[in-house]
């Protein structure tokens, strides 16, 4: 094997664009489980608190990701749009489920995107975004993270 | 408390300003990844070999979603009283099985349909309803973990597929064993 790059310029600005992405989407979760937290009922807070801290730990390994690929880690807004009115405890759950479809959807396309050590880790993540929304939505879709083959 | 905190990465602060990545009309950003995953990095002599590796792993997969599906069909086969629970979940496997074999995915293939009767050599069921459950939940973990192993050598396309189906596999698990995976 020569020491040719094992990725082309493109494809590497690809794979930074789909970090960044995940990262902007974690950074999202993150703010959306603050809202899930103040909001679920006293049975879920905890839930809701291991998912912030486990958003957070991904949040920061991503942060360190975008570095290494060269790139100025996308930065958290102050405030984001929530989807719907969350008001109560079961738009809190709602609000749960939809934010880990919505980042299975992130990483899937990082998966694809990467590979080596990110592919592993973005695989980790749709895992973990897969489980968790099973777990707030009592019930699985077939391909978690592909809303083309919903 | 704690989770209202708003957090910020390193780097250029923000200022003040509302994104709408939550709003469903952003999902354009949070799909940003996309366009890259029709690029295939294959080029020139080696495209006949992977075109060929990519179908043998893709057979592999259906191969093991097959399987899965007859731990299903066994463990509906011992167990009625769980079909409305293991239902969904085998409908799931057997579009698992499809997705692998895009252009063979004629309904004459393994049978993904029609619960076949245990064939002779295939997988024992425990004969109590929970251990049943964890057999099951336990060929599916097994089988997510071979695919997520699978990842490394795949194309952009199958990885992408594969970790969906994994992480499908690992939710699945998590609902066998209600909750204890």
């Amino acid at each position: 094997m020569t020491a040719v790059p094992r990725r082309a310029p493109s494809d590497r600005r690809a794979v930074l664009a789909a970090a960044q992405a995940a990262l902007a989407a974690e950074h999202a979760t993150v703010y959306g489980y603050g809202v899930v937290g103040a909001r679920a009922d006293d049975a879920r807070t905890g839930e809701a608190q291991e998912a912030y801290d486990a958003h957070r730990a991904r949040r920061d390994a991503l942060t360190r990701a975008v570095r290494d690929l060269g790139g100025e880690p996308e930065a958290a807004a102050a405030a984001y749009a929530l989807p719907f009115p969350v008001s109560d405890a079961a738009a809190a759950v709602r609000l749960a489920a939809e934010l880990e479809r919505r980042l299975a959807a992130v990483y899937a396309d990082l998966v694809g995107a990467s590979d080596g050590g990110l592919r592993a880790e973005a695989a980790a993540g749709l895992r973990e975004a897969a489980v968790r929304a099973v777990r707030w939505s009592g019930g699985s879709v077939a391909f978690p993270g592909l809303p083309d083959r919903a | 408390m704690p989770l209202t905190t708003t957090t910020r990465a390193a780097g250029p602060a923000p200022g003040p300003r509302r994104r709408s990545v939550l709003a469903g009309g952003a999902a354009g950003l949070l799909a940003a990844g996309a366009p890259v995953l029709t690029g295939c990095s294959s080029g020139g002599r080696g495209d006949t070999r992977a075109a060929g590796d990519e179908r043998r792993a893709r057979e592999r997969q259906a191969l093991a979603s097959a399987e899965l599906l007859r731990w299903y069909d066994a463990t509906l086969a011992a167990h009625p009283d769980l079909a409305p629970r293991l239902a969904p979940l085998r409908e799931e496997v057997a579009r698992h099985t499809a997705a692998f074999r895009p252009q063979a995915a004629s309904p004459a293939s393994p049978s993904p349909e029609a619960p076949s009767p245990t064939p002779s050599g295939g997988p024992s069921v425990p004969g109590d309803p929970k251990a049943a459950l964890a057999a099951l939940a336990d060929a599916e973990r097994r089988t997510a973990e071979a695919r997520t192993a699978a990842l490394a050598s795949a194309t952009p396309q199958l990885a992408r597929l594969l970790a969906s189906v994994a992480a499908a596999g690992a939710a699945h698990a998590y609902l066998l064993t209600g909750g204890e995976a």
